[in-house]
């Protein structure tokens, strides 16, 4: 190639490198390998961050469940000794089965009560801050004062629930004593810490173009036919994202279990998951087999084989979302 | 406006940076001390409340007593947390915890083994014997018993009795079963008016009718876990066989209704429980809370035919321990012979009502005059109390003990199952480190 | 007529939603209600199966004594100190993040977002332990730290929704200030960051919620008392032997009374603001 005809290649590059690709000359390679720098520079505190803060961690949280540890003591390694006695550890299974109940049921439920009370707070009434401000308070509540908040409304002869069941002329369950209904107390508990998620909701109902809906208003929609027609659509893209939340949340659940079945909470029997370990659930296992037996190695385990059960669970809801979750116009490809 | 955020949170950081600056300093001065000032002594104790302040005045008197050490002590009541905190190396010089802990803790290297301090200011000699077993693990001495591990009488409410038709507690356990049975009262709804059976708190029952019955929950050479032992058996067919009668639900609302533990409305206290295992700390509450209630302490019940068992319980008690990576283990041990010595022991056993491990304070009329310290004393005298079987996996056993206690009280299995099946999964823990 | 129909159908709609609206809204701020009454209450009077909501006997007190029973500007201290470092962290941090995975179209950015999302399934369980001995070994445990330094890398929750905001700003913008010669450093500053006002104040208020009332990093990372944070302090007033109800409850509304504030003010931030924004 000659001098001239080289400068016009280049000069044409130049000014098509945005709408044409492929042409490999140097200066085409420059640029994208400077585009490369620039946003490796710009998301390099969380690319650090994540090798730090992630990655080894699970490395060794890998390394320390085939472990025996004590934290006081440096790990010995005994291989798959911690996943056989799990396997073999009957709480390690009703601590599964506590948790799968609260994920499979508090999950449908919060995101409802999230969704109709952002549906509730979204419309245009005079004073709606306040409004929204009572919605949410219950949420940033600490833990500690409305579990035992709610241990009185749950009392069986004088707390309001019972009081006003008993009203009703229903069945006034031993919430907290009976273990048949210590999960459904918690469920109700859930209840008002769904503020978040209103938020979310919120927002996002906020998105959605006033237009469509006086158009489904022009068509003679009903109240029902504009909530599946043109709400759920609209709300499609956040919703897929606040179930898979809401699920790995309650797979964490442990705040709340810890509140209430520690020092302080009415448990008197000595057993640490509450009546007949209904209230073990997965987290609070790990956590007593971590700090309370100082079993270091076989929390571990428990952490990744949770770390498993989680990703499989995403997984699939992503796999099948296409079938539940339809995407509005282009939101992945900008 | 972009100016104003950016603005904004340059301040932030700078204010709060001022913060962290001042809040680092402050911490360094205070635990290292310049030359001269008394050295930093850490102790953080289980207790809080009333057994906090009486905790505070010992310390105090002892920081007034020398100019070497300044203690300062914080309430913890959150073990856990506390040995999460030893574990990193950022926890107290001086702590506590129970004796049925020993074991477990001194096995993974977390206490720092007393033997030499003790020789070498000879210590022990005033102390109880049975109480240095306690804390006693592979032959050394892992912490100082506070007290003489009186552990839980039968406190009874004498009007419910009288009304029952009984002028005296019962003695042995057959006994314990009508009085119970006698003293339960229902109200016209048929709710549960007042409880008969020390079935609240629930983790006092078990383990300690167990002992009282003369059972235990290993085997003499130590090398089985026996929770299938008769005695448990009986002690669960006792509770389960009450619960039956009166209904579970019922039993449920009543605890329910009745208050928290050693809160004001709770059941004893205010007079509507008949019989009841606790510790000395109740009388204490009592006299806070109801003074006018008519009660008496009494042994627990011995096995019908077997008088000689009398006076049996599990022995337990609080257990003074320095962490072995405390960083001032000279004062953590000045502090500890002080409080352990005859001066500190008395007054923290006067004001939080137990019973000190030292002999020579038996004798003193202030000792003597503590409420309940005449039964307790005996029932240390008979020498029949045992302790929780002592091992590295012990939390771990009383966990599944617990476990396997409620199932059975609750008829979910029969007690024989359920010891049977608590044996079964306990079989390893004694190997376990 | 057809108009007077409508009118008075806008107008029934009305008063059906604040009906609605004002019985949920009671009934979410019931347990509030309780907590604001049990601290006016004395102990015993909070322990009795009868309950009224005023109590017979109100005692104001108990904020005071809540107040010096434990060291609650200490612990305030403490709580605003973590609080605002986390906010830095993450409204200095979390952008940058965003901006490269919405704005540059380099080679890492579907990989790297798909990581992220990825990163969001981990229980934090698996890494708290091994977390926890890392800080051991850096000698960091008993400190703040290691609950401020993560969030100066970003937090990946945060970095999801700057991320789908940024997305709505035209590239054209960008288009026309990088012919200009533009860095992208100062597209970003310049660009991005103003329009991306009310996106950050949500992540700034989300992260000021989150740490105000996070409690398992202070219980594992905070020992010392003089460190602890206010969620941590108000576990002082229970106790195995007794719970200090009236004072439980006065700390825990003073405790709730700056989040209410701070979110009544600035929901209109991230509620209404976080719509897209479009040319400005």
């Amino acid at each position: 190639m000659n001098n001239t005809e080289s400068k016009l290649s280049k000069n044409i590059n130049q000014v098509s490198s945005k709408k044409t690709k492929i042409k490999k000359t140097s200066p085409y390679k420059k640029k994208v390998a400077k585009t490369n720098l620039t946003g490796f520079l710009f998301a390099s505190p969380w690319i650090i961050g994540f090798l730090l803060f992630s990655l080894y961690p699970i490395i060794k949280s890998l390394y320390y469940s085939f472990t025996d540890f004590n934290v006081f003591m440096p790990p010995k390694w005994v291989g798959l000794a911690n996943y056989k006695e799990l396997f073999s550890d009957d709480l390690f299974y009703k601590s599964l089965k506590n948790t799968l109940f609260m994920t499979l049921i508090g999950t449908p439920i919060n995101l409802i009560v999230g969704l109709i009370n952002a549906m509730l707070l979204n419309v245009k009434v005079k004073g709606m801050p306040i409004f929204r401000t009572l919605f949410f308070i219950p949420s940033i509540v600490p833990v500690v004062a409305s579990s035992m908040l709610w241990t009185w409304l749950f009392n069986p002869s004088c707390g309001l629930i019972n009081k006003a069941l008993g009203k009703i002329g229903l069945y006034q369950p031993n919430w907290l004593a009976d273990p048949r209904y210590t999960k459904p107390a918690l469920i109700i508990m859930g209840i008002w810490g769904t503020g978040s998620i209103m938020i979310i909701f919120l927002a996002a109902l906020q998105d959605i173009p006033a237009q469509l809906y006086e158009a489904a208003d022009i068509d003679g929609a009903g109240p029902w036919d504009k909530f599946i027609h043109v709400t759920l659509p609209g709300l499609a893209p956040i919703m897929l994202y606040q179930i898979i939340l809401s699920v790995i949340n309650n797979f964490q659940y442990f705040t709340q279990a810890y509140v209430m079945t520690g020092a302080g909470s009415g448990q008197y029997s000595g057993v640490i998951g509450g009546p007949e370990n209904s209230m073990l659930f997965y987290a609070l296992y790990l956590y007593h087999n971590g700090f309370n037996y100082l079993k270091m190695g076989k929390a571990s385990a428990m952490a990744w084989i949770l770390f498993i059960i989680v990703a499989i669970v995403t997984w699939i809801l992503i796999k099948t979302s296409h079938l539940w979750v339809s995407y509005g116009e282009g939101d992945d490809n900008n | 406006m972009f100016k104003k955020t950016t603005a904004l949170i340059i301040s932030f950081l700078l204010v709060t940076t001022m913060f962290v600056g001042c809040g680092e300093k402050e911490t360094e001065t205070t635990s290292k001390g310049e030359k001269g000032a008394p050295q930093e002594v850490k102790f953080w104790y289980l207790w809080s409340g009333e057994d906090a302040k009486t905790l505070e005045k010992i310390i105090a008197n002892y920081n007034n007593s020398q100019d070497r050490y300044l203690v300062k002590g914080l309430s913890q009541p959150d073990e856990q947390k506390l040995i999460t905190s030893i574990s990193s190396g950022t926890g107290p010089d001086i702590s506590d915890t129970f004796s049925n802990k020993i074991a477990s803790y001194a096995s993974k290297g977390i206490l720092q083994p007393l033997d030499d301090y003790i020789k070498k200011d000879n210590y022990i000699e005033d102390f109880v014997p049975a109480t240095i077993d306690t804390v006693k693990y592979d032959g050394k001495i892992y912490g100082l018993p506070a007290g003489a591990g009186e552990g839980l009488m039968m406190f009874y409410n004498k009007k419910l009795l009288k009304e029952a038709g009984f002028n005296e507690p019962p003695k042995t356990d057959k006994e314990l079963m009508d009085v119970a049975t006698k003293a339960t009262k229902l109200d016209k709804d048929g709710n549960m008016e007042a409880l008969g059976f020390p079935d609240f708190p629930f983790v006092y029952y078990a383990t300690n009718m167990t002992f009282a019955l003369g059972g235990d929950l290993i085997s003499e050479d130590g090398k089985e876990l026996t929770p299938d032992n008769e005695a448990t058996i009986k002690a669960l067919h006792m509770i389960a066989d009450y619960r039956k009668k009166f209904g579970i639900e019922k039993i449920d609302k009543f605890n329910a209704s009745n208050g928290a533990y050693v809160a004001p409305t709770d059941c004893f206290i205010t007079g509507h429980q008949a019989l009841r295992f606790d510790g000395m700390w109740l009388v204490g509450l009592i006299n806070k809370y109801n003074p006018d209630l008519e009660y008496g302490i009494a042994m627990l019940p011995y096995p019908e035919g077997h008088p000689e068992l009398a006076g049996g319980g599990e022995a337990s008690s609080s257990v003074l321990y320095i962490p072995s990576n405390a960083k001032n283990k000279e004062g953590a041990w000045d502090f500890l012979k002080y409080i352990e010595g005859t001066e500190g022991m008395k007054l923290w056993a006067k004001e939080s009502g137990f019973i000190p491990a030292r002999k020579s304070l038996w004798t003193d009329p202030e000792i003597e005059k503590i409420p309940g310290f005449k039964q307790f004393s005996e029932k240390v005298a008979k020498n029949n109390t045992k302790v929780f079987p002592s091992f590295p996996a012990q939390a771990e056993y009383s966990t599944q003990l617990a476990t396997y206690y409620e199932l059975a009280a609750n008829s979910k299995l029969t007690p024989e199952e359920a010891m049977k099946e608590c044996k079964e999964k306990c079989k390893d823990l004694l190997n376990q480190k | 007529m057809n108009q007077k129909k409508s009118d008075s159908k806008k107008v029934t709609k009305k008063v059906f939603i604040y009906i609605l609206l004002i019985s949920f809204g009671l009934m979410f701020l019931m347990p509030f209600v309780f907590l604001i009454s049990t601290s006016l209450k004395s102990d015993i009077e909070a322990f009795s199966p009868n309950f009224t909501i005023i109590p017979k006997e109100i005692k104001w007190d108990n904020y005071a004594k809540a107040f010096k029973e434990i060291p609650y500007l200490t612990y305030t201290k403490n709580t605003l100190i973590i609080t605002m470092s986390c906010v830095a962290g993450e409204l200095i941090s979390c952008p940058l993040v965003a901006y490269a995975l919405s704005k540059v179209n380099w080679i890492g950015k579907k990989p790297i977002f798909a990581l992220l999302l990825a990163t969001m399934l981990i229980p934090y369980q698996v890494t708290m332990i091994p977390l926890y001995m890392i800080w051991n070994k850096l000698g960091l445990l008993g400190t703040k730290w290691p609950l401020i330094i993560p969030s100066f890398f970003g937090g990946a929750y945060y970095i999801i929704i700057l991320t789908q905001f940024f997305k709505t700003i035209p590239n054209s913008l960008l288009e026309a200030a990088r012919i200009d010669g533009a860095s992208e450093f100062k597209i970003y500053r310049s660009i991005m960051l103003p329009l991306s006002k009310p996106a950050l104040a949500t992540i700034g208020i989300f992260t000021f919620l989150a740490n105000w009332s996070d409690f398992l990093g202070p219980l594992l990372y905070l020992s010392d008392q003089s460190q602890w944070t206010l969620s941590l302090g108000l576990q002082q007033f229970m106790s195995a032997h007794s719970v200090k109800w009236g004072l439980l409850m006065a700390a825990s509304a003073m405790f709730t009374i700056p989040t209410v504030i701070i979110f009544f003010f600035a929901q209109r931030y991230f509620i209404e603001g976080i719509v897209t924004t479009g040319l400005k």
